[in-house]
């Protein structure tokens, strides 16, 4: 028997193997005195140290394990962008979880190995692979919405979000499944070819693209897929809802990009009815609940929601400006979203219960820069100039304008009109309502998060008003398309 | 005669028997007598509750255990096997392998997972 | 070709036979080896030196009360006696006997060795909980669990066979074993074998399953008749399946001078199935959390040192 050992490449997956190290360290870290901000330093380092070593392969198209995993551009934006938003909510972990005084090693350890599962998603070439990075993502983000167990609502939204996600899960092997039997392989580079030689089932190939999106719809927490976004949110501690709402997004519209660059030319208009479906109800349904909210993290969970729905218009013409208007815009999201859940944080260290918008008002007199960045936060998201959340909503709209989707535009700004109500209720109520007592004495140490809040804040107006250079990064991750 | 003719045909002998012989034991033997007879055993007292048991977690845990460890033994087995034929590439794969597994059984340990007293 | 299969077939049936007449007979060695190792005597009065007795015993269960538990599950209850029973006798189909004279020889056969004895846990468990008993549920909740835990150290005290055989086939295996015995080559994953064999079949010191000073019987407190018998059979039947595979895996199965392969097969297993009556005769019982401990905290690593330094071994000196 002659055996060949297969090619492995193990620079291909370094950050990867180093995130893994670290998260298991920090398994054994016990939370004894002294080691406070150990466990989180350790954490935040892994998580910058894998962020530098991954634009060290920038333009090399390293594949690793028979081509399984490739680090081409494309990925790595990806991947510095879930970097990114890891480093931001291991921060903002840190203040949370000091509020709660809970044993720490096994949170940071998880959400490194949430990292790693992203980052196995985005670089994955083979569905199966990126399956397997799906549930390592789940599988943490489970564990981590119920983190304390002694908490009815968190027990009650990880129930949920792990039922309803194991449910998914299955959905998107039910699409591999169908995928492999219309093209006999699980490489999404097998589409390609396939077309080329015309040797593929239509049907079984759009039955695994409707099953595929299923599966990330709900990473997404796209419309139909949506009901578990709010009680999960909410239930969780907010520094893993920040978590939740920004980094599975961007790793699942990595996936569903490169899915459907692969797939539409093959299925016709079939994916781009669906996408059209999803992105219109995610607006109108996200949209329209918020307004009816009134806890700040469900309002955040439904306006999430709606964003998804302004994304998915990027899918509609991925391989012209809608990829890089995409990325574009998840890159802003992180910024306004993560700036967002921190603010959220800071005032969620006083009041232990479910955090009221009505809770907030009168604020911006004891806390005027949180308000402030706040403000900047809430006008970013409603997409109003000159705030980066405005340009990433002109850009998105641009391109569906130039491929011919003019309606779903025009939905798209009614819808966005609708959101400007409940995004300035928050900034009327800090500004114009009575105060009451009680948020006014934010205690705590919250020196390196209002740091952190500032820089969000300065960055989300500088990249509203120069976008360029971040488009031009992107236009050059996505020049293989 | 084919492997997996002989191996249906003997599985065919072995089920048939066992029916038989509940059968057999089910036409020949006598029926209870009285009702009392077929009350659960508690000591010769009427039982006290139904069968809505609780039982412990540590049983959780354990069949946790077993199932992670059960389906790495399939891995290991076909690697076993041809061991030989991988040499050294074949040894590091499997040092890794085990090795990511015992991290987490020393962490089922010190969490206390195989321990039965509280 | 019809001569073949009619050969194949008395095949199957003489060996299906001496399974259970062995399976019969081994109750009785067992009461009469006890008696000894008892300064008594045990059963010796039905046929000469009680010969009789297995018989006697199969005739009096099957005119038993034939009694199915107030509220019991019965589908459960009648289907638990006939999993453990099957459980155990499909793995004979694989067990080479002599270098002919076996049912099939699969090339996975380890594996459906580990598939199919692994079921029998299904007929414990069922039959424990569908009686409606405490005693029996608690019983069958201990023994599913020592079951278990005893599966993964044997499994891999196995694996360390397998790198030295190379095959999955127990013919292949004992072929293997002409020179050299694997007990000399593995005294470790030997003792290991051994050990987690024993507790697979619920021997002492391993006997939670019955447990007769704290369950009553376990998870057959509620059954009685032909139902109680194919349990009892089961558990014997395993007891022969153990010192089958001992015999197989480390013993070089029907390797020997002189003497046909059969002979030599079967005074290797009966060898064995001494060791376990004197064992059984000699220990005392372990306590519970020390018998899982044991498993986890001992057997588990031990089988995994084993096995690493086999395979180190094999590989440098290849």
């Amino acid at each position: 028997m002659n055996f060949i050992a297969p090619n492995v490449n193990i620079i291909s997956v370094m950050p990867e193997i180093l995130l893994l190290l670290s998260g298991t360290a920090l398994l054994f870290f016990r939370n004894c005195a002294g080691q406070g901000k150990a466990i989180p330093g350790i954490a935040s380092a892994a998580i910058i140290l894998q962020g530098l070593m991954i634009p060290t392969l920038w333009g090399n198209n390293i594949a690793g394990f028979n081509s399984l995993i490739v680090r081409d551009n494309f990925s790595i934006l990806f991947q510095t962008m879930v970097g990114a938003t890891a480093l931001l909510a291991v921060a903002f972990s840190h203040y949370y979880l000091k509020q709660r005084k809970v044993s720490e090693g096994e949170y940071y350890a998880l959400i490194l190995y949430a990292v790693v599962g992203m980052n196995v998603m985005i670089a994955g070439r083979d569905l199966l692979v990126i399956f397997l990075g799906m549930e390592i993502l789940s599988l943490s983000l489970y564990v981590l919405v119920g983190f304390f167990r002694d908490i009815n609502e968190s027990m009650e939204a990880t129930v949920k979000y792990f039922l309803l996600g194991a449910f998914s899960s299955a959905l998107f092997l039910l699409g591999i499944a169908f995928f492999f039997g219309a093209l006999g392989a699980t490489g999404i580079d097998n589409v390609t070819t396939a077309i080329e030689q015309s040797g593929f089932n239509i049907m079984l190939l759009m039955m695994a693209a409707a099953l595929l999106c299923t599966g990330l719809g709900f990473k997404i927490a796209s419309v139909p897929f949506h009901m578990w976004a709010p009680d999960t949110y909410e239930g969780a501690p907010i520094s893993v809802a920040s978590l939740l709402s920004v980094a599975p997004k961007i790793a699942a519209f990595a996936v569903l990009l490169r899915i459907v660059l692969a797939v539409s030319p093959a299925t016709s208009q079939v994916t781009s009815y669906t996408i059209i479906a999803m992105a219109v109800a995610s607006m109108i349904i996200g949209n329209i609940t918020a307004l009816r909210q009134t806890g700040l993290i469900r309002m955040l969970a439904y306006s999430g929601i709606a964003q998804v729905g302004f994304m998915l218009i990027g899918l509609l013409s991925p391989e012209q400006e809608g990829g890089p208007a995409l990325m574009f815009y998840l890159s802003m999201y992180i910024l306004m979203n993560m700036g967002a859940f921190g603010v959220a944080i800071v005032f969620s260290m006083v009041e232990g219960k479910r955090l009221l918008i009505n809770d907030l008002s009168g604020i911006a007199a004891h806390r005027p820069f949180l308000s402030l960045a706040m403000s900047i936060f809430m006008i970013s998201l409603a997409g109003i100039p000159p705030t980066a959340g405005f340009f990433a909503k002109f850009y998105i709209f641009k391109t569906a304008i130039e491929a011919g989707y003019l309606w779903i535009v025009v939905v798209a700004v009614i819808m966005t009109v609708v959101s400007l109500y409940y995004y300035f209720r928050v900034i009327m109520v800090m500004y114009m309502s009575e105060a009451s007592d009680k948020l006014s004495t934010v205690s705590g140490d919250v020196t390196v998060i209002a740091v952190l809040l500032g820089v969000l804040a300065f960055a989300t107006i500088l990249f509203g008003i120069m976008p360029g250079s971040i488009i031009g990064i992107i236009s050059k991750a996505l020049a293989f398309m | 005669m084919a492997p997996s003719l002989s191996l249906f045909v003997y599985t065919l002998l072995v089920v048939g028997t066992a029916v038989a012989i509940i059968l057999l034991s089910h036409f020949l033997g006598k029926r209870p007598l009285t009702d009392e007879k077929t009350i659960p055993y508690e000591c010769g007292m009427d039982p006290l509750d139904t069968r809505k048991h609780r039982f412990s977690i540590k049983y959780y845990i354990v069949a946790l255990l077993f199932v992670i460890f059960d389906v790495e033994i399939v891995f290991i087995y076909l690697w076993a096997i041809s061991v030989r034929d991988m040499g050294l590439f074949g040894l590091l794969e499997m040092f890794i392998f085990v090795g990511i597994l015992l991290v987490a059984f020393v962490y089922a340990w010190i969490k206390g997972g195989l321990t039965w007293e509280s | 070709m019809i001569v073949n299969i009619i050969g194949e077939l008395l095949k199957i049936i003489i060996i299906f036979s001496v399974i259970m007449g062995i399976v019969a007979y081994m109750t009785l060695m067992e009461r009469r080896f006890l008696g000894f190792f008892q300064l008594r005597l045990g059963p010796n009065r039905v046929g000469p030196g009680g010969l009789l007795q297995p018989i006697a015993d199969g005739i009096k269960l099957l005119f038993k009360e034939d009694m199915t538990v107030l509220h019991a599950r019965s589908f459960y209850f009648i289907l638990a006696p006939i999993i453990s029973f099957v459980a155990v006798l499909l793995c004979f189909a694989v067990i080479p006997f002599s270098g002919t004279m076996y049912i099939t020889d699969l090339s996975v056969a380890v594996l459906y060795l580990m598939a199919i004895s692994s079921a029998g846990v299904y007929g414990v468990l069922l039959g424990g909980w569908s009686s409606n008993n405490k005693y029996s549920t608690l019983g069958a909740y201990r023994a599913a669990a020592q079951m278990i835990s005893y599966e993964i150290p044997m499994a891999l005290a196995l694996a360390g066979v397998l790198i030295l055989s190379g095959s999955m086939s127990l013919v292949d295996i004992v072929n293997a074993q002409k020179g050299l015995w694997y007990i000399v080559m593995q005294p470790v994953g030997f003792l290991i074998f051994f050990i987690a064999v024993s507790a697979e079949t619920n021997r002492t010191p391993f006997d939670f399953l019955e447990c007769e000073n704290e369950l009553v019987a376990g998870y057959q407190t509620e059954y009685s008749s032909m139902k109680f018998g194919m349990f009892y059979m089961a558990e014997y039947a395993h007891i022969l399946l153990a010192s089958c595979l001992i015999t197989v895996f480390f013993l070089g199965g029907w390797n020997g001078p002189v003497l046909p392969a059969l002979v030599w097969f079967f005074a290797k297993v009966f060898a064995v199935f001494f060791l376990f009556v004197w064992i059984r005769a000699t220990y005392p019982r372990l306590r519970y959390d020390q018998l899982m401990a044991f498993s986890w905290k001992f057997l588990l690593p031990l089988a995994f040192l084993n096995l690493m330094i086999s395979a180190v071994l094999v590989v440098a000196l290849h």
